[in-house]
């Protein structure tokens, strides 16, 4: 069976939206490096103040504050079940799953501190992934 | 022990639940949304006269008897320190905080002439000063207070919040156009009479609510007429709107001790007395006489140290204003009788000075 | 407009010089030229214009001691003979976070209002059983907060105003324990409930009764049982039984990684610049660990999350415990393993069964 590639096409539509959405602005400023290890795909998320200031690919992912751990399948599952609505939360999946690393237990306050906006980008892109 | 679905069961007392507090509560939602004034329901909405709470516990929350005694709580009484509009005052705080890096547009300060950039930084480095006052004080007193009266020190909490706010946002604005922090004038030192040293919560609210930030809510107020750019403007009108919520809490304060503890209206007559001395002469006004505040003012209203002149009157009318609205809020808050009973001479010192 | 307005004025006044007319006094501007560093023009960037932006020049030397007992604000000129107000911390060691400034802006960019913010709507009536755990569980939080509220408001005003931006960081970390303290409230109240049982309070007594300072205070506040609160957050996100609950768990929970953030830099800072404070932190946690484990045995707030775990009485002694004991263990894990992030050791053979139990493998 062929290996199942991770969605992550959305990142650079999602980065549009919410950088243009008011709403997105109202939750507060971020500053958090957020790293995407899917399989064989990597990626690096900034978020800067009140915005997604840039995505890298094939990058790595040691300048990532958080990393978000998953395999393609379970990634891509989880994006399907967020755009419906439906779907843990990214605290409770990582509670569950253990899915989000931190290289300290002051790193890992970052999840909590910024849940709201990264799980608010998180749901735009799994919306626009389809 | 018996496995149930694999686990291994523990047996569950649950006998708390037959302790809890008054139950069956459906607090409902207004339009302003679920408020603090909305789940004054049933016993949750019974603030005591009196307050044995030194456990900690919520109001209404069921009692333990074996509970560890945590409060050396000294504000115990509710004439102490409530006020009928606590709940509105701190909603109203929720909704309308606002950031002083995002929410001020300091792109519009441009270059001053250097007296009045001078005359800027003096009063923002007085202003950064003052409201050290207003943060640390109240803050003393919320750990003073029971949590019965959690309404009252909600606001207190607010105001710790916006001050830490005012603080900030003038210490920005001394140092976001070519000037600086200047002299501080330590008009806020401790001595005898200051609000540091109040030993009654009712004390000290008259000398920070109604007096200080009474006097300097008017400046606030005047932001128009001495602000150069849109980001002053803005830092006044949002400053203000917090001290207006401020100087509410110290008036509906007096008017609910003045209603309920009549025994301590001469007491707080003498509050007062003190606070009419300090209003005009005091170095915590920043329009008193003769400080460097009151200066750095006239050349702001003025518009520079050559009209001193100009600046120093409309300062006047300001002092004026600001013995004005005093007046008004000792009335609001029930003590309008010292103004006609001979007690208080601000009336008189109004009339003369209008003559 | 400067310029117009400063014309405008010139050709109102009678007079070019201060103190001409009779009446007006002669001004002494003698404040005029005085300042310690002049020509500071900071410009606003993404985030705006941030109280860490402007600690530039002397404006961001913060010293290791702060003698002034006035509030002469940091940078400004101190005024001669001011009586001083006793402010007892002035050693940075003792209060210190370098993310202090931020995470002060930062509260008040993510401010929520409980009013609002949280769509009370949502919540709809749960069995009997649940909703009398869910009140209970939410009493305890509101009296955690209370006690946040009563250790942070009676340390503050202590600490010196060269260090302005802990006190006003702390200003914002009292402020969500006040919203914490009606959000929880407001749940006990809205779903037909009522609030539940007060705490033992043992844990807030130890908390507020940290006369060895500031950092002591830290130490149990944050270190000890914010990890706690934070952990049992997590548990009730998961566990939230409609959109308001989940909203207000982690409205909390980014509330409370603030308080987490700043409490282990400054331990972080403290155990760096103060040469026994990890062994000093060694002893408190072996005290304060006992009096939690005291804490622990009431089986209130424990049956109370089992409940809640498992959606009512009827599992709650089976599958709500195992989710109580998962919760614990990730607790334990997290408070170990953070104790020998600071470099305070830690044997668990040393500390009590109650806490260590939960070390042990599930299942086990």
């Amino acid at each position: 069976m062929a290996r199942a590639k991770p969605k992550l096409d959305w990142l650079e539509a999602a980065r549009e939206a919410v950088n243009g959405d008011p709403e997105f602005r109202k939750l507060g400023s971020t500053d958090v490096v957020l790293g995407l290890a899917l399989g064989d795909e990597t990626r690096l998320v900034r978020f800067e103040a009140f915005e997604v200031a840039g995505i890298e690919a094939d990058v790595d992912l040691r300048d990532a504050s958080l990393v978000v751990r998953m395999n393609p399948r379970d990634w891509n599952a989880y994006l399907k079940q967020r755009a419906k609505g439906r779907g843990k939360s990214l605290l409770t999946l990582d509670l569950e799953e253990g899915v989000i690393e931190a290289s300290s237990p002051l790193s890992r306050q970052l999840l909590p501190r910024y849940n709201l906006t990264l799980q608010a980008f998180i749901d735009t892109g799994a919306r626009l992934a389809g | 022990m018996e496995q149930v679905e694999g686990f291994r069961e523990e047996p569950l007392k649950l006998d708390w639940m037959d302790r809890q507090g008054e139950w069956g509560m459906h607090a409902t939602t207004s339009k302003q949304g679920l408020t603090l004034a909305d789940i004054q329901i049933g016993s949750y909405g019974d603030a005591p006269d009196f307050s044995d709470n030194m456990t900690g516990r919520p109001r209404g929350a069921g009692v333990r008897n074996n509970s560890y005694r945590i409060g050396g709580y000294s504000v115990r009484s509710k004439s102490e320190i409530w006020l009928d509009n606590a709940s509105f005052l701190y909603e109203e705080a929720l909704q309308r905080q606002w950031s002083s890096a995002t929410d001020v547009p300091w792109h519009t300060i441009e270059p001053l002439p250097d007296d009045i950039e001078e005359a800027e930084c003096e009063l923002a480095t007085f202003l950064t000063e003052v409201e050290f006052v207003a943060g640390d004080v109240p803050a003393r007193w919320i750990s003073q207070t029971t949590p019965d009266y959690f309404e009252p020190r909600n606001v207190l909490l607010a105001q710790v919040m916006d001050e830490s706010r005012h603080m900030d946002v003038f210490r920005k604005r001394a140092l976001a156009n070519g000037g600086g922090l200047m002299q501080a004038t330590g008009g806020t030192a401790g001595v005898v009479g200051s609000i540091d040293l109040a030993r009654d919560f009712t004390e000290m609210s008259s000398r920070l609510h109604i007096s200080g930030e009474g006097a300097v809510l008017t400046i606030f107020r005047m932001g128009e007429l001495m602000a150069y750019n849109e980001a002053e403007k803005a830092i006044y009108r949002l400053c203000a709107q917090d001290e207006a919520r401020h100087v509410a809490f110290g008036v509906m304060h007096m008017r609910y001790m003045a209603e309920t503890a009549p025994e301590r209206r001469e007491e707080i007559e003498c509050y007062l007395d003190e606070a009419e001395r300090q209003i005009l002469a005091g170095s915590q006004n920043p329009a008193g006489a003769q400080t460097a505040s009151s200066e750095a003012l006239a050349i702001l209203l003025g518009g520079g140290k050559d009209q001193y002149d100009e600046g120093f009157r409309k300062l006047m009318a300001i002092r004026k204003r600001q013995v004005q609205e005093y007046i008004k809020r000792v009335k609001s808050a029930g003590f309008g009788e010292r103004f006609e009973n001979g007690r208080s001479n601000l009336l008189g010192m109004i009339q003369a000075s209008a003559a | 407009m400067a310029r117009a307005k400063a014309s405008q004025a010139a050709k109102e006044s009678e007079t070019g010089h201060p103190g001409a007319i009779e009446g007006i006094p002669q001004p002494k501007l003698d404040w005029r030229g005085r300042s310690n560093q002049w020509g500071t023009r900071v410009k606003p960037g993404k985030h705006g214009l941030r109280l860490g932006d402007i600690n530039v020049g002397i404006y961001g030397e913060i010293p290791d001691q702060w003698q002034d007992q006035t509030r002469n604000p940091r940078g400004a000129i101190p005024k001669k003979g001011v009586p001083p107000l006793g402010y007892a911390i002035r050693d940075k060691s003792d209060l210190w976070a370098e993310s202090a400034a931020d995470l002060y802006e930062e509260a008040i960019q993510r401010r929520w209002a409980p009013a609002t913010d949280i769509p009370w709507a949502a919540v709809t009536p749960l069995n009997e059983g649940l909703e009398r755990a869910i009140c209970q569980v939410c009493t305890e939080l509101c009296q955690y907060a209370n006690c946040d509220i009563e250790t942070i408001s009676s340390w503050q005003h202590q600490m010196a105003y060269g260090y302005h931006e802990v006190k006003q960081y702390l200003a914002t970390a009292s402020f969500d324990a006040a919203r914490q303290f009606e959000a929880f409230r407001k749940r006990a109240l809205v779903g037909g409930g009522g609030l539940g049982l007060e705490g033992p309070g043992e844990v807030n007594r130890m908390i507020l009764e940290s006369r060895g300072g500031w950092t002591e205070a830290v130490t149990y506040l944050f270190l000890l049982r914010g990890t706690f609160t934070t952990t049992m957050l997590r548990y009730l996100e998961k566990h939230a039984y409609n959109e308001a609950e989940a909203r207000l768990y982690r409205y909390a929970l980014q509330d409370k990684a603030r308080h987490m953030t700043y409490g282990l830099e400054h331990l972080q800072y403290a155990c760096a610049h103060q040469e026994d404070m990890s062994l000093i932190m060694q002893q408190l946690l072996f005290i304060g660990d006992r009096i939690f484990a005291r804490e622990l045995k009431d089986h209130v707030l424990r049956e109370a999350l089992a409940v809640v775990f498992a959606g009512g009485i009827e599992h709650a002694g089976t599958a709500g415990m195992a989710e109580y004991r998962r919760m614990m263990g990730d607790f334990m894990r997290a408070y170990v393993d953070t104790c020998e992030w600071l470099g305070v050791k830690r044997n668990p053979e040393l500390m009590p069964r109650e806490m260590t139990q939960y070390l042990v493998a599930e299942g086990s």
